[in-house]
Parts: structure tokens; sequence; C-alpha cells
């Protein structure tokens, strides 16, 4: 196998083995497929003619287009480079081949970049380019006649790796420096159609226990400064407010009048208290999902490249615009608005209070409206309802059970409420957001996380997925919209000691404190060990990703760059950078240029530009004695001093440079320079 | 096959533009080469994609990749420098299919990878160039002979040529950038002869002895050249006459007796010489075409001389003369290379 062969199958093994996983299956067998081919074929050193090569190609357009649906967009685009770069194998002949090779490499490698977001894949991006590079440096000369000659070959080395260096601390000033000009969407087309969405918008009671025991992270928060209290973590995914009788969906939604002509002019409220949460959430994968928010959300702003949509309630839906993770900065407000004098109560529109108390009997759940109506009459206080309910769950022995099985299909809320009298949050949540509206209380569901595992090293929260929850949202006419948890009230350890209790035995549930229910985080050394790697991955992670213009004009802060001529400026900034770039390195060449001359035609050539000043011309090739009979012919009144000078370079140059002589020779060698100096 | 990598139309337009401003020498030129700008290319692609997306990633292999490149541009930059030609060592005048071997020194203490290095050279007579590209690595401070291959497959080359340019260039690191700096021409030194290429006839007899013998077997003549090399160079035996000193001759020849007593130069020549030898007349292989003949010619100069025997070129009927020696082979091989026909 040849050696070009071998580094080039090498490059494109390491610059798609990464990022493999992000392609359909058909793309990973077929591009092995050909690998395998190309491989026995270089074995084997048959060639293949251009016909089959054609036919190949449009083979594989075509299966692509079968595949993925269209032949536009990055996953296609991609494939099909690293197709054409692996047909290229098939002929690495000339130099010329290996050049498109790595051509097409590089582009490939554009758009696997752009399909991950992990701060690992610095290294072997870095793994990568090395090796770009040193194919190129390799196999710039190949087809010449290669002598071997072991000086050229250190000196190759040495220089590759020098550059090497020297491009590193490079590339992390720009990375650092350069500014992230916000360019818009240049590529909108490459925008995730379908839904890869883990969370589903729409709420199937007894179907969310899987999810449950799943111990996957979902989504990273970092709270600045101040945080709520655990019991408050209640992060909002989607509202759902369409109800059939027993499951529920999300329709579009208007947005909440409450907060909607309020705003906070400082992040301090008239206490001296901050008025706000704010926190930086980060998705753990690729998704499509919801930006997760406290309750109470004032305003968010995103960090990843996302197109986001309100679905109204003040929830919003983020679509990324590629294989992206959802980053976002948002604040909630700690408490509710206090109502200012003179202004109305928190009102609902009509159309609002009709689509909030909406109760269409798909599902028939007789017995439900029986027990409904006979209560109607007493209770007219929303704290009344609850106790009502919350008395009967209490009365009836309900209980928090992760496999409460099917309900049944006619009249599902009856079996539960019932019969079976055991679920999961879900079956609670719709049980009494259900309840709510035939009480004529506005209510809808919200399904998102509650609580979060705690990192004492990062000063962070993990959301995994046995964190999702479900809850209800009551409407009052005081206060606006109001969380009500009904899981809390019939398993509260839920809520205080997060989920870890479903898996602990019922007698070791009773003597759990809330302390307890922390240090079950904090155990053993290798969950330290855990948290402390999942802090550093995490910090750096958001550290690198996140850098962004906004964090950049923090690092120029100092220079004042506000107001009218921000870019001006900054663009001044970046050419005067350049500037100074290139002057570093034109100044890096002069004074390798300095260094490195041979120092006797160095002075020669001085001597020659001082013989030229006065008009004496001396071609570059004379040595000192032409020069000394030149001169001795022509210029007579400069002979003795040129002959003095011409002597001296001869003793320097054919003398034999003992160890004793070199005192000695070094004054001859000043002597020299002060002469030429003087003509 | 050979490949010019620097004989592109910008290297030419800028060749042409400095010539007129007359500040060619010592001057280092870098452009991207076609490589290099499609690699550019990319990169800005990449740049453009990771800005847009605010993609830390890409945009830090943006910058990598940038980095590299611009660290590359310093080291191309860096190679040509302190290569310079030797041309007094470099050999000026060689036959039709030789290479043109030149000498290339590194002033400095690094060594020079992969310099290329281009000639051109300008017939004197004619509307005509050659170039000539070879390659070598040059060590620290040292001087290197490089090969150089015609570009031009022309069966004849032959012909006085001016060195017009010499290029010295280098894509060193990775290919992407080409620097190049022009070297000076030394102005006497600088003219070019290639010879005809030497080759045998075919048909052997047009060459003809002024005792009238014809050209013999070559295995008796070589014989016979042997023995008279081997005594004292040329002929030992016969004085046959002294003829004025001409610069062709060499200075074995010189009657030193005659210079010192009337301080003039004169040549001797010797009865076995002068018996034996053959005059070289173009127009004995007239049915031949032109390229051929001088061919014919060169190879009987090289055979005459290398058997030491004396023998007169005559071109164009113009009046023998008779000589040997490697310097008037050295003078009947420049006629060769002048003659137009």
């Amino acid at each position: 196998m040849s050696e070009r062969y071998k580094s080039s199958l090498i490059l494109y093994l390491l610059s798609t083995i990464g990022f493999l996983t992000q392609f359909s299956h058909f793309s990973i067998i077929s591009l092995c497929l050909l690998a395998l081919t190309s491989y026995f074929y270089e074995v084997r050193s048959w060639s293949l003619s251009k016909t089959p090569r054609f036919v190949f190609v449009v083979i594989y357009l075509g299966a692509l287009y079968f595949d993925l649906g269209s032949l536009w967009g990055l996953e296609a685009g991609v494939s099909f480079l690293s197709f054409l770069a692996l047909l290229k194998t098939f002929e690495l002949k000339e130099r010329r081949d290996l050049f498109i090779f790595s051509l097409i490499v590089q582009l490939s490698l554009i758009g696997h970049l752009l399909s991950v977001d992990d701060l690992y894949m610095v290294l072997v991006l870095l793994l990568i380019i090395g090796n770009l590079f040193w194919l190129l440096y390799q196999f710039h000369h190949f087809d010449k006649k290669h002598v071997y000659i072991a000086e050229i070959t250190r000196y190759k080395k040495k220089v590759f790796f020098q550059m090497i260096a020297w491009a590193i601390p490079l590339s992390l000033i720009l990375f650092f420096i350069f500014p992230r000009f916000p360019l818009g969407n240049l590529f909108l087309n490459t925008m995730k159609k379908q839904n890869i969405t883990g969370f589903t918008d729409q709420l199937r009671p007894g179907e969310i226990n899987k999810v449950i025991q799943s111990r996957a992270t979902y989504f990273r928060v970092q709270f600045n400064k101040l945080s709520p209290k655990a019991s408050d973590f209640y992060w909002r995914g989607m509202i759902l407010a369409k109800t059939d009788g027993f499951n529920w969906d999300r329709i579009h939604l208007p947005h909440d009048n409450s907060i909607k002509d309020t705003s906070i002019s400082s992040s301090l409220d008239q206490k001296g208290k901050r008025a706000l949460y704010d926190y930086q959430v980060e998705y753990e994968f690729f998704s499509n999902g919801p930006l997760f928010l406290l309750d109470r959300p004032y305003k968010y702003n995103l960090l990843s490249r996302t197109h986001t949509v309100s679905m109204g309630a003040e929830s919003f839906y983020s679509v990324p615009y590629r294989n992206q993770k959802i980053r976002y900065n948002a604040s909630s407000r700690r408490r509710n608005i206090k109502r200012v004098k003179n202004k109305k109560n928190y009102t609902l529109s009509k159309n609002e209070r009709k689509l909030y108390l909406a109760t269409p009997e798909v599902i028939k759940n007789i017995k439900f409206d029986q027990w409904v109506s006979q209560n109607q009459s007493k209770e007219k206080n929303i704290d009344s309802i609850f106790d009502l309910l919350r008395n009967y769950f209490d009365k009836e022995k309900f209980s928090y059970s992760l496999h409460p099985g099917l309900m049944d299909k006619k009249s599902p809320l009856d079996d539960f409420f019932f019969n079976k009298k055991q679920g999961l949050c879900e079956h609670y949540a719709s049980a009494v957001a259900i309840a709510l509206r035939k009480f004529q209380v506005p209510a809808r569901i919200v399904v998102g996380f509650q609580g979060g595992q705690y990192n004492p090293y990062g000063n962070y929260f993990y959301i995994e997925a046995k964190n999702a929850h479900s809850w209800v949202e009551y409407w009052s006419s005081k206060k606006g919209w109001q969380r009500i948890d009904p899981t809390s009230w019939i398993h509260p350890e839920r809520i205080r000691l997060g989920p870890e209790v479903y898996f602990l035995s019922q007698e070791n549930l009773e003597s759990l404190s809330l302390d307890n229910g922390m240090s079950l985080n904090q155990g053993s050394i290798f969950q330290n060990l855990f948290l402390m790697a999942d802090m550093l991955y995490f910090e750096l992670n958001r550290q690198f990703l996140n850098f962004d213009f906004e964090k950049q004009e923090e690092i120029f802060n100092f220079l004042n760059l506000e107001g009218k001529f921000k870019y001006l400026k900054l663009l001044g900034l970046v050419l005067l950078m350049l500037f100074a770039i290139i002057g570093i390195l034109i100044l890096f060449l002069l004074w390798q240029r300095r260094g490195k001359r041979d120092p006797m035609s160095e002075l020669l050539s001085q001597l020659r530009d001082r013989l030229a000043r006065d008009g004496i011309e001396i071609p570059k090739w004379w040595g000192p004695e032409s020069i000394e009979e030149e001169i001795a012919k022509s210029y007579p009144n400069k002979a003795v001093e040129i002959s003095e000078i011409c002597l001296l370079i001869r003793e320097i140059r054919y003398e034999k440079q003992e160890s004793f002589k070199k005192v000695e020779m070094g004054q001859k060698w000043k002597n020299l320079r002060t002469r030429i100096r003087k003509i | 096959m050979l490949k010019s990598l620097g004989t592109s139309n910008i290297h030419q337009k800028i060749y042409q533009l400095q010539k007129k401003f007359n500040k060619l020498y010592d001057r280092v030129f870098i452009l991207p080469t076609r490589f290099g700008v499609y690699f550019i290319i990319i990169i800005f692609i990449l740049f453009l994609m990771s800005l847009s997306y605010g993609h830390s990633l890409a945009i830090s292999a943006t910058f990598v990749f940038v980095s590299i490149v611009v660290i590359s541009i310093v080291y191309t930059n860096y190679n040509i420098y302190g290569v310079d030609i030797k041309e007094e060592r470099s050999n000026k005048s060689f036959f039709n299919n030789d290479d043109f071997q030149i000498f290339l020194y590194n002033e400095w203490s690094r060594p020079r990878p992969d310099i290329e290095i281009e000639v051109t050279l300008r017939s004197l007579h004619e509307k005509r160039e050659l170039t000539y590209i070879g390659a070598t690595s040059l060590l620290s401070r040292m001087d290197s002979s490089v090969r150089l291959k015609s570009l031009t497959s022309s069966k004849s080359r032959r012909g006085v040529y001016h060195m017009e340019r010499i290029k010295v260039s280098t894509a060193f690191p990775f290919g992407l950038f080409r620097s190049w700096k022009y070297l000076e021409p030394l102005s006497e030194q600088s003219t070019v002869y290639i010879f005809p290429n030497p080759l045998e006839p075919q048909v052997k007899g047009e060459i003809v002895t002024n005792s009238g013998n014809k050209l013999k077997d070559q295995v008796d003549n070589s014989k016979q050249a042997k023995r008279l090399v081997t005594r004292s160079g040329v002929g030992t035996e016969n004085f046959y006459e002294h003829s004025p000193y001409r610069d062709s001759g060499g200075i074995k020849r010189i009657d030193w007796k005659i210079y010192s007593r009337t301080h003039e130069l004169f040549e001797k020549h010797y009865e076995d010489e002068h018996k034996n030898r053959y005059l070289l007349d173009r127009k004995n292989f007239q049915s031949y075409p032109l390229e051929l003949q001088m061919s014919y010619l060169c190879f009987y100069i090289l055979k005459f001389t290398r058997e030491a025997k004396s023998f007169a070129l005559v071109l164009n009927d113009e009046t023998p003369y008779w000589d040997s020696g490697k310097n008037y082979e050295q003078s009947c091989l420049i006629k060769l290379s002048e003659y137009k026909g």
C-alpha cells in the first residue's frame, strides 16, 4: 500500500469518524463499504475507470435522496462530500490528486463541524488539522525525485513543529480577540426540518414513567447570585390547555396579559432586594425544545443561533438552525408584581376564559362529573376547592406510584379517581385541572421539570430526565396565574427531596429529612469525582461555546466602546490588530534575516555599498583580491586603505581558526567592522 | 513530465512591470499558488459559516487554519532568502541533449529545502526562448549543483543564448504559497552556448584526409591515436612548419625559442600531424538536414580531439585552418552553435 494512500485514508477516517454518529445509517454503511472497496483496490493495485465512478455517483445520489427525502441541506451535502473524498482515494497518483483530496476533506470538515457542539471536539479538530497539514507537507514534493539528505529531513521536521508551535498562540489570540460580527443568517436552509425533540407537547397520563427512571441529564442551570428555594424549582416547559377529558394537548395560546404592561426598571425592587432570578440554561444534547423557565418569566436571551417561537402563556419553543445545543440566559420575577393602586384587577378576556374553561367531553367521566356537581354548590372559594380535593385524596388514601397501570379506556378519569387511586404526577395534575375547570376556575397544565441536582463544585444544577414533572396553573383574579402542584399533597417528599426518593423503600422514607435528601447526592468519593468532572466539563464548555460578541465586548470594556461609532471603532480595532500582527511578522522576519547570514558576505556587501556611495561600482561576485586590484588601478588615493581591509579579510577567512587564537580573531573582526564603517 | 510551476501569467506580468521600473533584483515576491487560492477560499467559506452560526468550534477551526497558513507564508518567504547563483562555476556551454548544470549557493546557516530554479535563455540571433527548470535542496553555506531540464521539447536547441532571467522560487512548507526572486545574471559571462548533439553518421567516407585517404575503421585510428598521445600529447616526430599563434591553439604549441629571440609567438606544426589531418567540410553532408549536419560535424570534432588528430572545420568555403586540442575543439563547437545555415 502506498504511503500517500495510507496517509490520506487515515486523514479521511479521522475527519469523519468523530462525526459519523450524526449521519443516517445508510450513509455510514455505504461509506464503509466504499472505503473497504477502495482499500481492496489499493492492495490489488487495480484502478477504477471513469464510467463506473460516474455510475457510483449517480447511484449514491439516488439512494441519498430516498434516504433523506431531499438532497438539499447540510446532512446530504456532507454525506455527498464524504463520498466524493472516498472516491478520490481510488486515484491518488499525482500531487494534484492529493491536493484535491485534501480540499474535499476540508470542505466536508466544515459540514461535520457544524453538526457537533462539544468541547472535546477541539482536540479531534486539532488532530485532523495537524494531519491535513502533515499530508500537504509530506507530499508537497512527492512527484519530484526525492533525495534523502539527513540535514534537510531534520530541518523539515523541525520547521513543521515550529510552525505548529507558532500557530497555536496566534489562533488563540484570534479566537478571543477577533470580533464576532453578527452576520445574520447566511445559510438558513440548514435548519433541521424533522422534529427531534425529546419533550412531547402532549400529556398522556401514564406514559411518562419510562422517562422518570432515566438518569440522562436534560439541561444544566446556573444562577447568577440569587437562586430560589429548591422547592420552587419548577421549570415550565409547555403549557397545555386543550383536554379531551383526560389527556391534554397543546393549542395556540394568547400571551398572559397580566405581565404585559409591567416592566422592571432595575433589578432591585422597592425594598432593595433583588427582583429577578437570573439564570443561564444549557441543553445537554441536540434537540428542538421549549425554553425551560422558572415561574413568572420576565425575559430571555438566546445564546445559540435558533429560531424561537412564542407559544403563548409565557412559554417559548426553540428550533436551532442546525445541530446546535439550545443555550439561553433568562430571568424570572421573584414574586408576583404588586397591584398598583387605581388599576384594575388582573382580568382574563372572554376568549381566554372560554379557552381555559373548556371541558369537551370526548372521554366521558360520568362519575367524576357527578362528584363535581355534588360538591359544586358548596365550594366557591379557590382555597376551599383545593381543601376539598386534598381531603378527598387523603380520605381515599391516594398514593404515588411509578406503575399505576393503564386506566380504563372508556372513562379513565373515573377509573383513576374512584378505583385505582394511585398514579403519577400526570394523573393528579390532569384530575385537578379538570376538576378546577368544572368548578369554573380557569386552569391549565404545565409540563416541565421539577427540582434538580446541585453540583457544589460548579455551583449549578443539573436537571435529569427523571425530574420530569407536570403540575397545574389556575387563575386567581387577585394574583393572576398561580401554580399548584397536586403531587405535593400526595407525595411531599418527591417535591422536597427530589425524585431519588422513588427508589427508597418505605421505611427509609419516614426517617428522611431534607439534609439526608441532599446528602444522597454527595455520598461517595466516586460521586464527588463525577460531580467535579461534570463541573469542569460544563464550565469549559460553557466558556468556550458561549464565547460570543457580548463577551468580547466585555474584554474591550476598558476601551469604552459605546455609542454611535461602536462598530466603526471595532473595525478600527480589528485593522489595528491586523497591522500589529503583520508588523510583528515583519519584525520577526527581519530579525531572522539579520542573524543568520554569513557574517563575512554581509561585511563584503557593506564594503560594496560604501564604495558605491563614492561612485565605485563593484560587481557582487568579486572577492577581496579583485577589489584590491581594481581600486589600486583606478582609485589610487584609496588603495592603501582598501588593501589593508582586504588583507584583514583574507587573514580572517584563510587563517586556521584555532582555539587560542579566538581572542585575536575577535579583535580582527572588530577592527574590520570599524574600518569598513569609516570608509 | 516536468511542469513549470512558476511561469504563470501573473508571474510574467510582475516580471515585466518590475523590469520596467528597474527594481527587479534582490526583491522577494510572494503569491498563493492555485491550490493555495482554493485553500483560502475554503477557509473563507468556513469563516463566513462559523461567524453566521456563531459556532465557536467552527470559529476556532477557522483560526487554526488561518494561523497555520499565515505562519506558512512567513516560512515560505524566509526560505528564499540567501539563495544566490554561483555563475562562475556553472557550465555555460553544453550539448543539446545534456542538462544545464548550474551552481546555487546558500549564504545562510539554515538549509533551504525545495528550491526550484527556472532559467530563461533568449537566443541572440533568432526569436526564440528556452526555459530550463530544476529543483534542489540547499545545505547551509554550501554550493550545490542543480541539473536543469529543458521544458521545450524541440529537437534542436542549438544556438547562442543570453541568460535572460534566473528565477529561484520555493513553495516550501505546504505548496500553498510560492515566493520567488530574480537573480542578477552577470552580463559578460552570461552567454550560453548550446552545441549540437553529437551523432555518428550511418554512412562513413565523407571525411577525407588531405592526403586523399578516406577515413578508415575507427579501431585502427584510435590505436594509432593512443600511441601518439602516450608519447607526448602532440606529434613529436618531424618539424613541418611554423604559423603565427592563434588563440585557439594550446600553449604547448608555442615555440618558445623563437619567442625568446623575436618576442613574437609562433606555433609549431609537425609532419606527422600535417600528413594525417582531416578536413571537416559541411558540404560533404549536404544531403542531410541542417541539424543533422551539425550533429555529424560535432561528432567528428569530439572524436578527432579525443584521438588528438588535427582537423579543419569548413562551414562556408572559408580557407581551412588545421589545428587540434581542447581549446580548438571548444572554438569549433562554438562555431557550430553559432552557425545559422
